[in-house]
Order: C-alpha cells, then sequence, then structure tokens
C-alpha cells in the first residue's frame, strides 16, 4: 500500500488532507465553541452543529493548507532552497501538521479530568508537540535530501521561521 | 345534509367554547401574589423602576432596601462609595456616590459570617452608546433582590440560633464593573474575610431556561450541596470544556457569562456560591433562553413581559432559589456548615487562570526550544566540515508504473 502511494502523488495528497482534517477536529475539540464565538462577533452565524463543525473544519483546512504553500514557496525562493522538492515537501509538510494535531488532541484529553489544565495547555500544549513534529520533519527531511554542507543552513532557517510563526500566533493570534 | 352541517358546527362552537374560555380562565388563574419572591419583586420594581449607579433612584431604591429590612427587624448599615458614571461616546466622565446596604441580626463575632447577598442597581438608564435604555430590572436584578428579601423575612420568623452569622449585603454599581462588591470586599479585614464561610449571589435567577449555582470553575462541595437541597432543580454549571475562550481574558470559564459580585469575594479567596439562571447549550456561550434575546438590560426586562412571556415559570425559579438557599443553609444549618467548612480549598489559584502566565511560561519553552535549536545547529555545522557533499537524488514519491498512466490508446 505504501509503495502504491509513493506512485500517486495526488492520491497522498488527499490522504494528508484527509487525516489534517481529522486531526484537526481532534485536537480542537475544546475550543470550537470559541471558533463559532469570534465568527458570531463577525456577524457570520454558524451553528454548534455536525454541519458547523464540517464548516470548521474545511475553513481550517484550506486556510492551513493554503498558507502553508504561501509560506514554503515563499521561504524556499528566499533562502534559495533547490535541494528540496517542493511538492513532495508539501505533502510532508501537511503530514507533519497531523501528528502534531493528533498528539496535541492526546494530550488535551487530561481538559476532561482538570478542565482548568485548558488556559496553559492551549497556549504550551501545541508548541511542544509542533517543536516534536518540526524537528522529526527536519530529520526526515536531511535523510531525504540534504547533506552535511547543506544541512546546518536549512536547519538554522527551520528553527528561525518555526519559532517566529510561533510566537506571532501565540502572542497576536 | 343540512341538518348534519349545523350540528356539525353547533358540535364545534361547543367545544371552541369548551377550550377557549378555560384557556383564559387558566392564564387568569395564576395568582401570582400567592409567592413571597413574586410579592418581593413587584413591591421592589414597582417602587424603584429606575436604580441607575449615582441616580436618585438607586439612592431611593437603598433606602427602601433599609427601610423593608428595618421593619423585618435587622440592624442596617449602609457603605458609601463612589461609582463612574455618565458617558461621552460610551467612556464614564464623572463619579457619583452609590451605595451596598447591609442588614445583621444577632451579629456574634466568634462565628464565622454566611453572606447573601443580591446587587440592586439596574441597567434601565444607563448611557449613550452603553446598554439599551428602558425596562425595570426585574430580570437583572430585581430577582435576586426579591430571593435575598424573601430568604431574610423567613429568617427574621424563625427563633433558632444559628452556629453562624448571617449577613444580607444589597450592593449596588454592579453595572459599573462590580463596585459596590469590590468596595465590600476591600473594607473586610483578612480576618474577616478569613472568617466568611461562604458567600451566595443571586443574580437574573428568574426567566432564564435553567437555574445554576456555581462554586468555582471545578465541581465543589458547595455547588453539590445546593443541587442535590434543590432536588436538582438547580443544576451545576455544565462540565465546562465547551466554553473554553482561552483568549477572553482572566477566566474563561462560565464564570465569564456570568460575572457577578461573587467573583470580588472569589478574588478575594472567599468561597462562593452564585446562583443564576439562563441556558448553556446554545453551543456559543451562555444565553438567558435557548432561541431567544436575552431580556437583561433592555426595555423587555419588565415583570410583565416575564408574565406574558414566561408565565408562572420566573416565579417558580425564584421561589426554588430562595427555597434552597433557606433550607439549605438556614434549616439545615448543622449540615450546611459541614458541607461547606472546606469549600476555600477548591478555589483555584489564580496563578493556573492568568493567561500572562501561560504565555510567559512559553516564552521560556521558546527559548529552551531555540537555545537547543543552537546547539544542534553548531552540531551540524561541526559534522560539515567534514562531511560529505554528495547531492542526494531520492525522493518519496517515484514514477508510477506504465500501466498506472492512463495514455490515449491508438
Amino acid at each position: 500500500m505504501i509503495n502504491a502511494l509513493r506512485k500517486n502523488y495526488g492520491r497522498t495528497l488527499w490522504i494528508a488532507r484527509l487525516l489534517l482534517a481529522i486531526s484537526i477536529l481532534f485536537s480542537n475539540l475544546f475550543s470550537i465553541n470559541t471558533f463559532f464565538g469570534l465568527m458570531a462577533m463577525m456577524g457570520v452565524v454558524i451553528s454548534n452543529t455536525v454541519a458547523g463543525y464540517i464548516i470548521y473544519v474545511a475553513l481550517t483546512l484550506i486556510i492551513t493548507e493554503f498558507l502553508s504553500r504561501m509560506i514554503i514557496k515563499f521561504s524556499f525562493n528566499m533562502l534559495r532552497i533547490f535541494t528540496i522538492p517542493y511538492s513532495e515537501f508539501v505533502v510532508l509538510f501537511l503530514l507533519t501538521l497531523c501528528a502534531s494535531n493528533l498528539l496535541a488532541g492526546v494530550i488535551k484529553l487530561v481538559y476532561f479530568i482538570t478542565p482548568v489544565a485548558a488556559v496553559f495547555g492551549e497556549t504550551l500544549i501545541s508548541f511542544v508537540t509542533n517543536a516534536i513534529a518540526f524537528f522529526c520533519l527536519f530529520l526526515v527531511t536531511k535523510k531525504l535530501y540534504l547533506n552535511d554542507k547543506n544541512a546546518p543552513y536549512i536547519f538554522k532557517w527551520f528553527a528561525i521561521l518555526f519559532l517566529a510563526f510561533s510566537a506571532i500566533v501565540a502572542f497576536f493570534l | 345534509m343540512k341538518k348534519l352541517v349545523l350540528c356539525f358546527i353547533l358540535a364545534l362552537t361547543f367545544v371552541f367554547g369548551a377550550v377557549c374560555p378555560q384557556t383564559a380562565t387558566a392564564a387568569e388563574s395564576i395568582n401570582y401574589n400567592d409567592y413571597a419572591t413574586y410579592n418581593w419583586l413587584e413591591k421592589f420594581v414597582t417602587a424603584n423602576p429606575t436604580r441607575t449607579t449615582g441616580t436618585q433612584g438607586e439612592a431611593t431604591a437603598a433606602l427602601w432596601l433599609e427601610q423593608e429590612l428595618q421593619k423585618m427587624g435587622y440592624a442596617t448599615e449602609t457603605q458609601t462609595f463612589e461609582a463612574p458614571v455618565g458617558s461621552v461616546a460610551g467612556v464614564m466622565n464623572s463619579v457619583a456616590n452609590s451605595k451596598n446596604v447591609i442588614a445583621k441580626n444577632n451579629y456574634d463575632n466568634g462565628k464565622q459570617t454566611v453572606i447573601i447577598g443580591a446587587h440592586y442597581d439596574n441597567a434601565s438608564d444607563l448611557f449613550n452608546g452603553g446598554f439599551v435604555s428602558g425596562g425595570e430590572g426585574a430580570m437583572d436584578n430585581g430577582s435576586g433582590v426579591a430571593v435575598v428579601l424573601s430568604v431574610a423575612e423567613k429568617l427574621s420568623k424563625q427563633r433558632a440560633v444559628l452556629p453562624f452569622n448571617v449577613e444580607f449585603v444589597f450592593f449596588g454599581a454592579e453595572e459599573m464593573g462590580m463596585i459596590g462588591s469590590n468596595y465590600y470586599v476591600s473594607k473586610l479585614s483578612q480576618q474577616q474575610r478569613d472568617n466568611i464561610l461562604l458567600m451566595i449571589n443571586a443574580d437574573v435567577v428568574a426567566s432564564g431556561d435553567n437555574l445554576y449555582v456555581w462554586g468555582e470553575d471545578k465541581k465543589t462541595p458547595q455547588a453539590n450541596y445546593f443541587a442535590q437541597i434543590s432536588g436538582g432543580k438547580i443544576n451545576k454549571t455544565p462540565a465546562n470544556t465547551k466554553v473554553i475562550g482561552v483568549h477572553s481574558g482572566y477566566r474563561p470559564y462560565y464564570s465569564v457569562c456570568q460575572m457577578s459580585d461573587h467573583m470580588e469575594f472569589l478574588y478575594a479567596g472567599i468561597p462562593v456560591a452564585a446562583f443564576f439562571s439562563g441556558n448553556f447549550s446554545s453551543g456559543f456561550s451562555y444565553v438567558e433562553n435557548k432561541g431567544k434575546d436575552d431580556i437583561s438590560h433592555t426595555k423587555n426586562d419588565t415583570i410583565n413581559y416575564m408574565k406574558n412571556n414566561f408565565g408562572i415559570s420566573f416565579v417558580n425559579n425564584m421561589e426554588t432559589v430562595s427555597n434552597a438557599i433557606y433550607y439549605g443553609v438556614i434549616q439545615n444549618a448543622d449540615s450546611f456548615v459541614v458541607q461547606v467548612k472546606d469549600a476555600r480549598k477548591y478555589i483555584i489559584n489564580d496563578f493556573w487562570l492568568d493567561m500572562g502566565n501561560a504565555l510567559l511560561i512559553l516564552l521560556v519553552l521558546m527559548a529552551g526550544v531555540g537555545i537547543f535549536a543552537y546547539n544542534y545547529y553548531k552540531k551540524l555545522q561541526k559534522r560539515a566540515i567534514l562531511g560529505n557533499a554528495d547531492v542526494k537524488t531520492s525522493t518519496v514519491f517515484e514514477k508510477p508504473d506504465d500501466d498506472d498512466i492512463f495514455t490515449f490508446r491508438s
């Protein structure tokens, strides 16, 4: 099955999107209502039903993939990274986000036991799981596409971009 | 045939004649004045329909409350404080005096104290650009005042000596940001704060769909106790995993939906039980009635509106809360003390509820990740000195098999 997926980029990309959608829902079970509330404040009323959840996941997925592609493309061009194939990296990136969300969702199950943990959890858990997931992404990228000479440069910008975007999301969004 | 039609029409007339008068009679037959809380609500709101902070209306209401409590036999005192009033484009531009009204009976300094409170000001005529003017504050918070007055009246008639003091406090200027309760708490010494067994607050307890009691953003003995004593008519606030607005402020749970005077006590480390009515099932956050607009802070906040739209249910809610407080606290005083004596231990340390602390810890974590990344980068640089520079040609995806590639056959 893995071989079949490796030979069909389109199918693999859709599976990655589907897994990401599921992981987004799983990871954000506790904060979906915050999203509904924010949309209501902007005049867009989305009901707290299955349809509302589908809209939430679809919107998040579209925005996530659009932003991911944009950021990766921009970064590769600005940083003159030509050794990593863009299309393959996008799939790996989406799968990394999926893994991070799944891990975060599992950890967030602790909210059922102690809901107060959500205050710190919503801020910290995603950062921790993203840090782990993106470090693993770099290791995979290094194994597949990088050599000893260009690995430090790629890693440096990996880390800078990761910390920068984490700071923007945590402090301004 | 004609006879049959005539008989049918006659029968229909009897049926409607039987139903409609009964329906009209049923509506007219509700005697609201059979209920103590309704009587207090009607008396209070009729005498004091406009109670905006810092106005003559609020001062009159404070005096009215004092007189009624004195008639019951309580020793009363008032606290006067300044509260923001007036508005230019929604910004408070002056201050005026407001009052807290306090009633005590047979106060014993050696005993702990239970405070039963409600704010008496309303948002009937606040400021341009602010709340919608109009309404007589029947729900917010004539209902809470009525509940507390009915409990005070019942207590004044009983002779039994309680194992704790009971203090009834009517707070002013709640609508301007819990100014009255903040002032009240600020005047308590640390010993007095430690001596408070529980602060019970009643706010908007009339026309909401359901009744709730809240003690903290977790299970508490006081919420369990009142839910039990009410026979299930009062609910503990449901599992607060639904409404988590972690970026919405200090406390992201239901307390944000019902910020009232009890919060000033909780901030000071005093355990609370806050009664309110509403509905948490709408998905976004708290509403009074699912599918309807809230009546608090609107011109619909009147007794007549509640009668016409909610029938006897709003009175039943007030009676339920009044009975839960009276029977739970006063009639079963010993059991109450046993249940809530450890309530203070259930207060969540503010550290865990402050988003600012979470962001500080995030900064520390980011610094840690940054240090790790720097060290790893140095390690990669060292490896690069003697490392290989081969261009890797591996890819994740392979060329598909010829059979999988669609081609037009010639």
